[in-house]
């Protein structure tokens, strides 16, 4: 079993790049899911012990899942993939508790910077 | 009313993350601009005639008064205007984040032309740089000063057949600030555009 991964974003297209961003070779099982709500349904049921998430999305946007899983003290690693650039949608969501931040469009070398800054990959 | 949009869904998709990204950027600038947090919104696509602009705005329903400018673009062989739509509070509300004085209309004019520059200037090069193509953009127009939202027209794409439009709106946090840009493209570059749009989903 690899990890539980999922992809959340309004945009077929975004969910298509940050599919093609990661590493090769790594071990995950993709789920997707083409809105917030969609979104926290999967991570509820455990299908997104890794999440990319993007912020403006409908139902409920990046913002709102975040602290969903804050307040449901849900096990989740999340890092959002958006197009907002405002320097405060960044430390919004790191104080939403996401593990980091990268601007949109998304590209196998920034995936991948962040993936070992952390040490997941 | 809109129609049916004269591309797939694919490229409906695929044109909306590009102006996604496109108009997060520009609200950077214009968060810079007004000093205060933007909240973006989904970008629409439309398919319009030119008569039913006010149509296209949608996050401006139920607003009173508007004033717009816009900015001719050429990218490639894609052609169209750019169009910044605002509401009458919001003047007042960006002149006060700016620390600007609207002493008569010739002021509220720069303001509206500076706001149009401003969101343009990052918006445009952004969405070239991602369609992998040049532009270049004329100098901004004023069109209008508190006109009822429904009465908002367009006189140079008046001659158009059908426009496809993208609305992205701007609104300044806990602001009444509300501003709709609204791309608009004439159907003459769809040919274009969905070979544009066709190349980049096959990369």
């Amino acid at each position: 079993m690899g990890i539980p991964v999922l992809i959340c974003d309004d945009s077929s297209m975004a969910r298509k790049q940050v599919f093609r961003s990661l590493p090769e070779g790594w071990d995950v099982d993709i789920e997707y899911a083409s809105n917030g709500a969609e979104g926290i349904e999967a991570i509820r049921s455990g299908k997104g012990e890794m999440v990319f998430l993007d912020l403006t999305m409908p139902e409920m946007d990046g913002y709102e899942v975040l602290k969903a899983i804050k307040d449901e003290q849900l096990k989740s690693m999340v890092i959002v993939i958006s197009g907002d650039i405002q320097p405060e949608a960044r430390e919004r969501v790191l104080g939403l508790g996401a593990l980091d931040f990268i601007k949109k469009p998304i590209s196998k070398d920034k995936l991948s910077a962040v993936l070992q800054t952390y040490g997941l990959m | 009313m809109s129609g049916a949009l004269p591309f797939s869904e694919e490229h409906r998709d695929c044109l909306q993350e590009l102006c996604n990204v496109a108009m997060g950027a520009a609200g950077e600038s214009l968060a810079d601009f007004a000093k205060v947090f933007v909240n973006l919104s989904i970008p629409k696509i439309r398919y319009i005639q030119p008569s039913q602009i006010s149509e296209a705005l949608s996050s401006l329903h139920g607003v009173d008064r508007v004033s717009s400018a816009a900015q001719f673009f050429s990218m490639g062989e894609h052609g169209g205007y750019s169009m910044v739509v605002i509401t009458d509070p919001s003047f007042e509300d960006l002149a006060s984040t700016t620390g600007r004085e609207l002493v008569n209309d010739e002021a509220r004019k720069q303001l509206l032309l500076d706001l149009t520059l401003c969101i343009n200037n990052t918006c445009l090069p952004q969405l070239a740089e991602l369609m992998e193509s040049s532009i270049e953009v004329c100098e901004p127009d004023l069109l209008s000063l508190h006109v009822p939202l429904e009465q908002l027209a367009f006189t140079d794409i008046a001659s158009w057949d059908h426009v496809v439009s993208v609305e992205i709106n701007y609104h300044l946090e806990d602001h009444p600030f509300n501003c709709d840009l609204l791309l608009l493209l004439p159907d003459e570059v769809v040919e274009a555009l969905v070979e544009a749009l066709e190349s980049l989903l096959n990369d």
